[in-house]
């Protein structure tokens, strides 16, 4: 969506004013990067997680460790 | 052994007794026990890529859809970290609108036009005041054909 300057096929339900986040990144008020769902602390906020991995990402998101 | 209280002793009820028990264990799981120091990692865990730019906020976001069966509705979660304080600010969740409702909103934009003809003139404020009000989501002023 970002990355696609029109609404595609999979985005074109989404309001238009969401694709305020195109303007943002041309502006280089913001920078995408992907990371694996393994390091991606939203993930202990979304989905249902493993032992290892909620006590990770909970762990993170409470300042213990970067 | 721990004393769950004053109780008659189950071994001779007649006679009124200290009851003691065992606490029951849970099966062997294989969890560590949970201290305060923070949990090791695996070994083979993979590090946290580090950004050159440590005086911008860092967002995480990821989406979930349809953990909630009963509304249908996805979960995105955003936590926010300011990487020079190491503090990381409170979470945030996103219930997003169901399918459902979001097609009935397009349906009500697209009929939005013809209100004037569909209602009297005398409740034009008043249907255009409440489906402001209720963004559009409520099925009260449904046009019948």
């Amino acid at each position: 969506m970002i990355n696609s300057q029109i609404p595609t096929e999979r985005s074109r339900h989404i309001d238009i004013q969401y694709f305020a986040i195109q303007t943002w990144k041309e502006n280089g008020d913001i920078i995408m990067h992907h990371i694996p769902g393994i390091l991606n602390p939203s993930d202990d906020l979304t989905k249902p997680l493993g032992w290892v991995l909620h006590s990770c990402h909970a762990r993170r998101l409470m300042g213990h460790y970067n | 052994m721990f004393v769950h209280g004053l109780r008659e002793c189950p071994k001779c009820p007649k006679h009124g007794a200290l009851g003691c028990s065992k606490p029951e264990l849970g099966p062997d799981n294989g969890l560590l026990q949970v201290t305060d120091s923070p949990v090791p990692l695996p070994d083979d865990f993979p590090t946290t890529p580090a950004f050159d730019d440590h005086q911008h906020l860092i967002g995480y976001v990821d989406a979930a859809h349809a953990n909630d069966l009963r509304n249908c509705r996805s979960t995105t979660g955003m936590p926010f970290f300011f990487p020079m304080q190491q503090l990381p600010t409170a979470p945030n969740y996103n219930l997003s609108p169901p399918p459902a409702q979001l097609k009935l909103n397009l349906l009500l934009l697209s009929f939005l036009p013809k209100l004037h003809v569909i209602f009297a003139s005398s409740s034009m404020n008043l249907v255009t005041h409440n489906l402001v009000q209720h963004q559009f989501t409520t099925t009260m002023y449904w046009p019948s054909k």
